[in-house]
């Protein structure tokens, strides 16, 4: 008896969560670092200045118990060299069972995912309250970027912003440390079984080995032909 | 004669069918088979080579190509971010669809590595035409490649429209060129130096407000070839003719991107047109846009009458215009023109004063010397991203000296009216603006703006009869010499600060406040002149004297903008804090209004080449110092006008219907248009009319005046052939007072017209148009009439290096119990070797020498006809030299 109480009672929780679709609202926040570096191309492109008119873009993540998925924003100023940093104009999906993020591509002529694995999270006792949530901090390196995350585990996905995921409870706020100092923070959320979560497409999916060798590729094409354009 | 031509066109129409009469159709997908929108499938001829027919997919991916029988093409398509394909098509397979599935491209930049050039690009708001796909290479100005171009239509005047919509600013290698203005650059770039022709939608001078300005502004930007730039291109004509007639003219051109320097100059004394009244207005810059009040002066049009219609001229142009970038941050760019121009008009008009029904015969001689010199110049200053700072003055100084010869015949009374005139403007306009965005959410423009301008107007008439006996106190003389003197100061000071901020992607927010301030002064003087010396003021005071003027408008504006899918919505609450006074014959009259102005604009995209939009708006017009001002002037010898006080302000509604289509698939653009304005309280005018002589009266009617029109427009390619269609109809409702007797007078317009133009082949192209107006009034009296108009251009190269072009134009005014009508042909002969820079030209203009065209306006009071004598035929040898 009590076993079928305690399956019924799971099954209540999961079909219950099975139908919760929500939207998480974040907000850019851009701080200029005042901490002098090499000149690079950065500079060249003015990102950060660009990147300043950029503070306060609202975005969001939509998602289910499957995956979570960040639509691209679209922008009218073309000339706006920092959008790509953020990056606020390329689709992800995040799955929740693999914990893994995954970005549309081009690779050998061939449309696939591209995919990010989960950060190698660092928990931290330290705990504080955003809007009615406890969230707690986790820290990790990725490549120059100093992450903070701060995540809400009464909040049970491995969901957050953009390409930012992978920890026992939805992240609501994340500080990076790179070039430019910056973070998302969380402004709203809500459930509503309406929004659309679009599914991770059916696609051949690339591991980070191949991933690294398209990115070299990419940046070899992008430097060769940025030489050849400046040449112009 | 019509007939004939129509059958003419039929032949050629079949012909040509039955030379392209293999279709091929499909579609352009990707490799998971969703639509690829905007493909470009080029069908490379392998018979005919270089010649190659192309078609564009719809947003369903569709595409449709019409071939020339028994030939092989190499069809390729192609699509940015995917790898171009290939297919062959052989004739003798009876292949009529074939579908494309694209594979992404490898290629991450785009725009690199592009085998070969496709006709068109889209790219968000840009349309890219590769010019050499479209031109056949015969052109020699730009206006002739603009023609050619898919969706885009140029008018006489060049006046450029893309998708039917206007095109506002011309850019040569994305600088301004003259102010933006496109007639005197499309009529003057030189073909062979274009390469390609951008056309940008939702155009906006400060790219990060481009998402919160709502633009509607289309630009037109040339990219030229390579080797055109950092060398001087351009062309030099000089020619000579029959009647002494000469042409010298030069359009010189340098550009590099530091400096862009480009030099027009014209002489010529057979009314070749240099600019034109529309192309005059776009030069009073020095007003922001951000101001949208109306600063709009008229003194240019003197200088701008289109020119045959003359039977003397002389004109001068020297037209400079200057891009630099002075440092990293800061760019000027800027124009100077001297115009100068001298002419002899004679005009026989034959006026029907409907009150009074009497009719006059009247000839009009004239002859002006006008002066003009304008300059703009405008600093862009960016101190970093996302600031950017506008400087920009503009002045114009122009007088002119008219002398007019009137003789006047009605019921047997012959009234000769010597006429001399002399005005005088001098304008100073200029304006700051500041435009900065903070963050994502907030960004805001500062604005301020001032002009000045100074009118003198000196009017003298010299009558053998008395004028406005009762009114005017003539002194009495064998001839009665009056003149009349008016000096006009006006001041106007602008400013506004506007925020804007973004709630979310879908909702913003718009709060902006200012104030405009207008302030006027208005002299009027008349007198007699006695024995050549002495001058007599009349003693009447309503003949002379000053009205100041001043016209405060402070107001605030919250805008609301939101978005619901595809559909855009901009609410406008608008409050305005309206002071006006006003001092004549030593009295004041003030007014204080505190209105409310709402207006309504929505938007529904249906498909990115599809879109419904309306929009209503609710406003206040206040009176004019002249409106305001109860002292008479005399217009004309038998024409006086007088202010009112009394008047308020006018309330208009105006209501705005569109829908605009346009299908690359079936190649066909389509525009429907309706519109609505009444005015609840019209400012308009009460005539006393006594023989000739008429009196205005400045008056506000309580009864509404009432205009609509719709316009239809359609644009079909078919093979070789573009099809034209437009229509439009009109009707106008307002109520008039002549001699205290109320009319309801309504005027109604129908037009249609139609046009076919093809490009046949490298040496033949055409163009027929005709177009038919009705006019109706209906008042005390009905007049009816009606306008044909045929226009033939077309375009041959019988032998190599030759080329002859003819264009003919009839025109006929159809009156109740006759028909008059004028026709003009202009024809050229050029000779140009192949590669050389030098080419001949035999031109002649009116060569059946026609010796005038035919007009008819209709009024409520007024029924007028002209006989507008033209300019002699005129033949001139001109030799160019391209630089």
């Amino acid at each position: 008896m009590k076993k079928t109480i305690i399956f019924l009672l799971i099954l209540s929780v999961f079909s219950v969560r099975a139908q919760k679709k929500g939207k998480i609202t974040y907000e850019l926040a851009i701080t200029k670092n005042t901490e002098k570096k090499k000149a690079n191309l950065s500079d060249i492109f003015k990102v950060e200045d660009n990147a300043l008119l950029l503070n306060k873009t609202e975005f969001e993540v939509l998602f289910d118990e499957e995956s979570a998925y960040f639509p691209p924003l679209l922008f009218e100023d073309e000339n706006n060299t920092a959008i790509s940093h953020f990056p606020l104009d390329e689709e992800y999906f995040i799955s929740n069972k693999e914990k893994k993020a995954y970005s549309p591509a081009e690779y050998k002529d061939e449309e696939v995912l591209g995919t990010i694995s989960n950060y190698k999270w660092k928990t931290h006792k330290e705990s504080k309250t955003i809007g009615k949530f406890t969230v707690y901090k986790a820290t990790t390196q990725d490549y120059e970027r100093e992450i903070t995350a701060w995540y809400a585990p009464e909040l049970p996905y491995s969901y957050g912003p953009i390409d930012i995921f992978g920890l026992p409870g939805l992240i609501l706020e994340v500080y990076i440390k790179d070039e430019i100092l910056y973070a998302y923070r969380f402004k709203s959320l809500e459930f509503n079984d309406r929004y659309k979560v679009k599914p991770i497409p059916d696609l051949k999916k690339l591991d980070e080995k191949e991933m690294d060798e398209y990115y070299k590729d990419y940046y070899r094409n992008y430097y060769k032909n940025l030489k050849e354009r400046l040449k112009k | 004669m019509c007939q004939k031509k129509i059958h003419f066109a039929c032949l050629i129409f079949l012909y040509t069918t039955f030379l392209y009469g293999q279709e091929l159709s499909g579609y352009v997908t990707d490799t998971l088979n969703a639509p690829l929108p905007n493909a470009n499938v080029i069908a490379f001829s392998q018979g005919d080579k270089g010649s190659l027919t192309y078609s564009v997919s719809d947003e369903k991916g569709r595409y449709r190509l019409v071939l020339q029988k028994n030939t092989i093409y190499e069809i390729k398509v192609s699509y940015m971010g995917f790898v171009p394909q290939v297919f062959v098509y052989e004739p003798e397979k009876k292949i009529t669809s074939y579908n494309f599935a694209l594979t992404p491209s490898n290629e991450l930049l785009e725009g690199v590595v592009v085998t070969y050039q496709e006709p068109i690009v889209f790219k968000k708001d840009t349309t890219t035409y590769r010019v050499e796909m479209f031109a056949t290479g015969k052109e020699r100005k730009l206006h002739e490649q603009l023609e050619k171009l898919p969706n885009v239509e140029v008018d006489s005047y060049g006046n450029v429209s893309f998708k039917g919509k206007n095109v506002s600013t011309l850019l040569i290698e994305n600088k301004t060129f003259f102010g933006g203005g496109t007639q005197l650059g499309v009529k003057n770039i030189p073909a062979d130096a274009v390469e390609k022709i951008q056309f940008i939608e939702n155009y906006t001078k400060v790219d990060f407000l481009k998402e919160v300005t709502d633009s509607k502004d289309i630009a037109l930007n040339i990219q030229l070839k390579e080797d055109k730039k950092k060398f001087i291109f351009g062309d030099l004509q000089a020619g000579y003719g029959n009647k002494k007639s000469h042409l010298l003219h030069s359009a010189l051109f340098l550009y590099s991107p530091e400096l862009s320097l480009s030099y027009l100059g014209d002489v010529n004394n057979f009314g070749k047109s240099t600019f034109s009244q529309e192309e005059a207005t776009r030069f009073q810059g020095g007003v922001s846009s951000f101001i949208d009040k109306s600063h709009r002066t008229n003194n240019l049009s003197s200088f701008t009458n289109d020119n045959r219609e003359v039977t003397q001229s002389e004109s001068l142009l020297n037209a400079i215009n200057l891009n630099l970038k002075l440092n990293e941050k800061t760019d000027v760019s800027g124009y100077v023109i001297f115009h100068k121009n001298d002419e002899k008009v004679f005009r026989k008009n034959r006026y029907h004063y409907l009150q009074s029904d009497i009719f006059e015969e009247r000839q009009h001689k004239k002859q002006s010397e006008n002066n003009l010199a304008l300059f703009n110049f405008e600093f862009e200053f960016l101190p970093k991203v996302g600031t950017k700072w506008i400087y920009s003055v503009f002045s114009n100084i122009s007088n002119s000296t008219t002398e007019t010869n009137i003789l006047s015949d009605y019921q047997n009374h012959n009234q000769q009216v010597k006429g001399h005139q002399m005005p005088s403007d001098v304008i100073l306009k200029q304006y700051v603006e500041k435009h900065q965005s903070h963050h994502a959410k907030l960004k805001t423009t500062l604005v301020i703006n001032h002009s000045l301008e100074k009118k003198d107007l000196k009017n003298q008439w010299i009558s053998n009869e008395p004028i406005f006996l009762g009114i005017i106190p003539l002194l009495d003389e064998s001839s009665y010499d009056i003149s009349k003197f008016t000096v006009v100061e006006n001041h106007q000071l602008n400013w506004l600060y506007k925020q804007y901020r973004t709630i979310n992607n879908r909702n913003h927010i718009y709060i902006s406040v200012g104030d405009n301030i207008e302030k006027s002064n208005l002299k009027t003087v008349h007198y007699q002149l006695i024995d050549n010396k002495k001058i007599h003021y009349f003693s009447d005071g309503k003949l002379s004297g000053e009205t100041d003027y001043l016209l405060n408008d402070a107001f605030m504006n919250f805008e609301y903008k939101f978005r619901i899918g595809k559909w855009t919505n901009r609410i406008v609450n608008s409050f305005h804090f309206y002071y006006l006074i006003h001092q004549q014959f030593d009295k004041e009259t003030n007014m204080n209004r505190f209105l409310y102005e709402p207006s309504f604009f929505s938007e529904y995209e249906l498909s990115t080449s599809e879109s419904i939009e309306g929009s209503y708006s609710y406003g206040n017009e206040f009176p004019k110092v002249n409106e305001l001002s109860e002292f008479y002037s005399l217009q004309e010898f038998n024409t006086l006008s007088k202010g009112n006080r009394l008047l308020r302000n006018e309330k208009h509604h105006i209501l705005n219907l569109s829908y605009i289509k346009s299908n690359m698939y079936r190649n066909y653009f389509l525009g429907l248009m309706f519109n609505f304005t009444q005015k609840s309280n019209p400012i308009s005018y009460e005539i006393t009319s006594e023989n000739v002589n008429q009196i205005y009266s400045v008056v506000q009617l309580d009864n509404p005046e009432r205009f609509w029109n719709t316009n239809i427009w359609l644009n079909k390619k078919m093979q070789n052939f573009r099809f034209l269609f437009s229509s439009y109809v009109s009707g106008f409702y307002y109520n008039r007072v002549t001699n205290a007797e109320r009319d309801i007078i309504t005027h109604h317009k129908q037009q249609v017209s139609f046009g076919l133009k093809s490009y046949l082949s490298k040496k033949y192209e055409f163009t027929i148009r005709y177009s038919h107006q009705f006019n109706q009034m209906k008042t005390i009296v009905k007049d009816n009439f009606q306008n044909q108009r045929v226009f033939v251009q077309s375009k041959i190269v019988p032998i190599k290096n030759v080329t002859f072009e003819s264009i003919y134009r009839w025109d006929n005014l159809i009156k109740e119990k006759s028909k008059n009508y004028s026709d003009e042909w202009n024809v050229s002969m050029l000779y140009q070797k192949e590669g050389s820079p030098l080419s001949l030209e035999l031109k002649a203009y009116n060569l059946l020498n026609a010796k005038k065209s035919y007009q008819k306006t209709n009024s409520d009071y007024l029924i007028s006809e002209q006989e507008i004598y033209l300019m002699y035929r005129t033949v001139l040898f001109s030799v160019s030299y391209k630089l």
